[in-house]
């Protein structure tokens, strides 16, 4: 059923995430095939980057307690491409701040790389939000106080260590990648609602996350730069970055190669919008 | 990281400029205030010290009235005798006793008539303790020869700017009546009474007031060797004896220093009180800023978590700012207090008062330098808390 290629080892799983797709399998010892035939499965799928077991929600309004999310659980792979829809009050926003760290359960584990996260505090919570997830908002969401470089740069501001970006010095490279090269010293006051989404863009990927998360990304443009954005993250995508994408605009769906259903709470449907 | 925070909270404070400049004030105007106060309280203090250095520490003062109000004393026309005055003479360690009397009367010269003070005193004792004890010399002139001729010595603004024309050696000076011939003008002493004051005998100033026998006040000289306090014990004990009771006072060059010290401390505390409310007012719209900022400014912190700020860095970000608005109401606020304190001393200054000097020490300015960033830190530090305990999803949510 599958190939076998010499030279890995069993704890290898990064490398065998990258050749899963390709279906193919090295085993060294006899040990990694005895675990290879009692669990094929773990091999085949690898970690997924963000996992959501069993998760229940609800909000505490003080008299009144308002379900969100039902016995959710969904996986996230890398390189996946996910469109996250639903009609407004579906969860898909709570899901999205839940996947991104941004709130807790009320029920249910949250896995990022592997690692669950219920038991980490806030601070542990925003270091793996700081490494390892990009946010890209419907509303841009710069600081108006900072010029378009410093927006984009922002995340350095809370990095305890220099990241590969920075060492690199591939900021200018970046801004450049994004259009952006003429308005650095501009306020997002002074900068259209597509300049200032790319600069969102640009502050989510700054850091070299392994998965951006967008919440309705296009919601605030006009046709033509949400078209202009949405092929960004195509872009993204095809170099291996991991994209989940909130959006209720089925045109935005079909550019995604999978598509999760939400309804009141539940995921309804999860299907693949082509194969790769 | 922290000079990060630095620059991201300049620039916070520059976005919201108007309010920035509004909340410092609150800080400068408290700032100002202190210093000032401060600075020309202490310079008044020191400056009275070596005015009343100038008297000697070998100089007692005896005015009527009891020591807890001698002034009430010499207001409520209390006085002393010319028989207590004989007796101090023959106290162990006096060697000059010089009897005071003033009165204020209307001076006229070239048909013009100001009020003004005039000190009367025998002129030879006088004489002898305005050179060796005040170390004060003339302008132009000198001391009448005699206690009984109508001759007087102005004091220096009185001769200069008191009446429209200037007044010289030589010219005549009319009181209640009777003429008087000025021999001498003093050099400035940089009090504005004594500088606005008419010199003459006590002779003189009898045959003009009518009033015999009795003196406001008299400057007791001690002799090297003696303790000033034991010479004015004595003299408290024959006082007592002669008059009856214990109704004057005896106030040594230590004494005088600690009750104006005492007087100046008091007010000097009453307005430090001032500055302090009015600061800690400052402080409150410090915090009133911060709590605003931190509400207006909630989904920014809910971006800035999202990017990964944690709860420490969102804190140390609210609590630079407040801070550096302190500091910067410290620094414009040392520099007011301190320009005002000046302009306070040289309008002193003009008015007669020379030993009004600002007090300025470089451990001070720095000690209200950090008050004042300190007290921007604390005011901030509720404001703060609040900003960091903000969830991320919640924040974004906010509109």
């Amino acid at each position: 059923m599958y190939d076998i290629v010499c030279g890995m080892k069993l704890g290898d799983k990064p490398t065998f995430k990258g050749l899963h797709k390709r279906k193919t399998y090295c085993f060294c010892t006899k040990d990694c095939q005895s675990e290879f035939k009692k669990n094929p499965k773990k091999f085949i799928e690898g970690t997924p980057v963000v996992e959501l077991k069993n998760v229940y929600k609800e909000f505490d309004l003080g008299r009144v307690k308002v379900p969100v999310l039902h016995d959710l659980s969904l996986k996230i792979w890398e390189g996946d491409f996910v469109a996250l829809m639903g009609v407004s009050g579906s969860g898909k926003s709570t899901a999205m701040n839940i996947m991104g760290l941004l709130d807790d359960v009320t029920k249910g584990k949250v896995y990022i790389d592997g690692k669950e996260t219920s038991k980490m505090g806030s601070n542990e919570l925003a270091g793996l939000r700081n490494e390892k997830i990009g946010f890209v908002f419907q509303q841009f969401n710069l600081l108006g106080a900072l010029n378009c470089r410093d927006n984009i740069s922002l995340p350095f501001f809370f990095k305890k260590k220099s990241s590969k970006l920075e060492q690199n010095g591939n900021l200018d490279k970046l801004i450049n990648n994004v259009g952006l090269k003429d308005r650095v010293e501009h306020k997002p006051l002074e900068m259209s609602g597509g300049e200032q989404q790319r600069a969102a863009i640009a502050r989510a990927l700054v850091d070299e996350p392994e998965l951006v998360i967008a919440d309705e990304p296009t919601g605030n443009l006009d046709s033509k730069t949400g078209k202009m954005i949405m092929d960004e993250f195509r872009k993204l995508n095809d170099k291996g970055k991991t994209l989940i994408v909130v959006t209720h605009d089925s045109n935005i769906a079909n550019a995604a190669k999978r598509v999760l259903h939400l309804k009141d709470g539940r995921l309804i449907s999860n299907h693949n919008n082509h194969k790769k | 990281m922290i000079g990060k925070f630095f620059v991201l909270s300049f620039r916070n404070l520059r976005h919201r400029n108007v309010r920035s400049w509004l909340t410092v004030l609150g800080i400068i105007v408290g700032v100002a205030l202190i210093v000032s106060l401060v600075s020309l309280g202490k310079g008044l203090e020191n400056g009275i010290s070596q005015q009343l250095k100038m008297f000697g520490g070998d100089l007692l003062t005896i005015m009527p009235g009891e020591e807890t109000d001698p002034l009430l004393g010499i207001l409520g026309g209390d006085t002393i005798r010319d028989r207590d005055v004989d007796l101090l003479n023959d106290v162990s360690g006096v060697n000059l006793v010089v009897p005071f009397d003033m009165v204020y009367y209307q001076v006229e010269f070239k048909g013009e008539i100001n009020a003004t003070m005039i000190h009367g005193s025998p002129i030879e004792e006088s004489k002898e303790l305005y050179t060796e004890n005040r170390g004060l010399g003339m302008e132009a002139g000198k001391w009448p020869e005699r206690e009984t001729t109508n001759e007087l010595v102005l004091g220096y603004k009185i001769a200069k700017s008191q009446f429209r024309d200037e007044v010289f050696v030589g010219d005549e000076i009319r009181i209640k009546g009777k003429d008087f011939k000025v021999v001498g003008i003093l050099k400035e002493i940089g009090s504005a009474e004594d500088d606005n004051a008419v010199y003459i005998s006590l002779y003189n100033l009898r045959r003009i007031t009518g009033r015999q026998g009795t003196v406001k006040m008299v400057l007791v000289r001690i002799a090297p060797g003696y303790d000033q306090n034991k010479v004015a014990e004595d003299i408290k004990f024959i006082l007592r004896q002669e008059r009856g009771s214990a109704d004057f006072t005896v106030l040594t060059s230590e004494k005088t220093q600690a009750i104006v010290g005492d007087i100046l401390g008091a007010i000097q505390l009453s307005v430090l009180f001032i500055a302090i409310f009015a600061i800690l007012v400052g402080a409150i719209g410090v915090m009133n800023t911060m709590y605003t900022s931190v509400l207006e400014r909630r989904r920014e912190i809910g971006i800035m978590k999202a990017i990964g700020a944690t709860d420490t860095d969102i804190m140390d970000i609210f609590i630079i700012e407040s801070g550096v608005i302190g500091l910067i109401g410290g620094t414009i606020g040392i520099a007011i207090g301190l320009s005002l304190a000046k302009i306070a001393e040289i309008a002193a200054v003009k008015a007669g008062v020379k030993f009004l000097e600002v007090y300025i020490s470089v451990q001070f300015i720095l000690g209200v330098l950090a008050f004042a960033f300190l007290l921007g830190i604390i005011s901030g530090v509720l404001p703060a808390r609040q900003a960091a305990r903000l969830k991320p999803a919640e924040a974004l949510r906010y509109e």
